[in-house]
């Protein structure tokens, strides 16, 4: 019988298999199926094999200056920055403080203040200006009328004492 | 969740180089292992992850955390090793493995303290598998590093070498099968 892991291309299963990244489940189904399959077995075995060899190449350990280098690198590289491009970069790189973002709305607002004046008081059309003195005037012939009543009232009031 | 990688670069980016330190402590070592075992000499490892570092610290201020930041450090550091491979392709051979045995002897000798012929054994057999890696093609060479050293996944190593998942089982299957058709004589 045709293996159905060699059949349909799915011998990446074999490959998680090996390197044990396949879950408990499909692990398990995959040694049940491993025990029946003659070729999936050897397969198995050849690269587990292999798998054990690559293993005993380590890697040798990092040079313990191996930072100080790196930092000594960083500071020349930040020496050798132009002095208007560090600031740049230290601007673009930090959010603005609160001091600083007050200071820069305050100067807005006086800048606002100083350029975004009105430029001249609103032209009276003619028509408006007849129209307030006429209401003007009425209102102090309002007011005189009442002033008259008023002292009428106090000489009637005097009469009857 | 923003992974703690990407957090520590914006803190970077931000101003805070202790967060630069923090990030160089947990791929120190990766980084370097995985460009020693693609160039296979330690010093020349070095030197290339230190530039992936300082093109780290240089990136800073335009970095985005759009991918997974070990996909981004790994693709810098694939890169400078594929361009050192090419310029230093054409020089002396030997070179790399020659200047490599020295290190694997002294390791073993501080490990266990062999016999003599154990230690040339051992060193025998290493330089196999070293032999056997270097003979892959680059692109399969640095995905079984990275699968295998690394434990990335098909997704990962694909977004590192820019590829599809499936041209990445397909690079691995070609590399693991010339492994052990070459190694298959030391089981």
């Amino acid at each position: 019988m045709e293996c159905p892991i060699q059949a349909r291309g799915k011998k990446d299963l074999l490959l998680d298999y090996c390197a044990h990244t396949l879950g408990a489940g499909p692990a398990a189904q995959m040694e049940a199926h491993i025990a029946v399959c003659p070729e999936c077995k050897a397969w198995t075995e050849a690269h587990m094999r292999t798998w054990t060899l690559l293993d005993e190449w380590e890697a040798p350990p990092v040079s313990p200056d191996f930072d100080r280098r790196l930092r000594e690198r960083i500071a020349m590289e930040r020496e050798q920055t132009p002095w208007w491009k560090a600031i740049w970069q230290s601007v673009a790189a930090r959010p603005l403080k609160p001091a600083l973002s007050m200071a820069l709305v305050a100067l807005l607002l006086l800048a606002g203040l100083l350029f975004v004046r009105p430029r001249s008081t609103p032209p009276v059309r003619p028509g408006h200006e007849a129209i307030d003195a006429e209401r003007v005037e009425k209102a102090l012939d309002d007011v005189d009328m009442l002033r008259q009543v008023g002292s009428a009232e106090d000489t009637k009031d005097a009469g009857a004492m | 969740m923003l992974e703690l990688d990407a957090d520590l670069m914006l803190r970077v980016k931000a101003g805070d180089s202790a967060s630069f330190g923090q990030l160089l402590a947990r791929h120190r070592g990766p980084v370097i292992h995985f460009l020693y075992r693609m160039v296979q000499n330690s010093a020349v490892a070095e030197e290339l992850a230190q530039d992936v570092f300082l093109r780290v610290y240089r990136a800073r201020e335009s970095y985005v955390p759009s991918a997974k930041f070990t996909t981004w450090l790994f693709r810098i550091a694939m890169h400078l090793a594929l361009n050192n491979l090419r310029d230093r392709r054409g020089e002396r051979s030997g070179e790399s493995l020659d200047e490599e045995t020295g290190d694997g002897l002294q390791i073993q000798v501080a490990d266990s303290r062999p016999s003599a012929e154990q230690r040339m054994v051992d060193q025998a057999r290493r330089a196999e598998v070293r032999g056997a890696i270097q003979a892959l093609p680059d692109k399969q060479r640095a995905a079984v590093l990275m699968h295998k050293y690394e434990e990335m996944g098909y997704a990962q190593i694909a977004q590192v070498l820019g590829c599809s998942e499936s041209a990445v089982k397909s690079l691995l299957f070609r590399a693991y099968e010339t492994l052990r058709a070459r190694l298959a004589h030391m089981g």
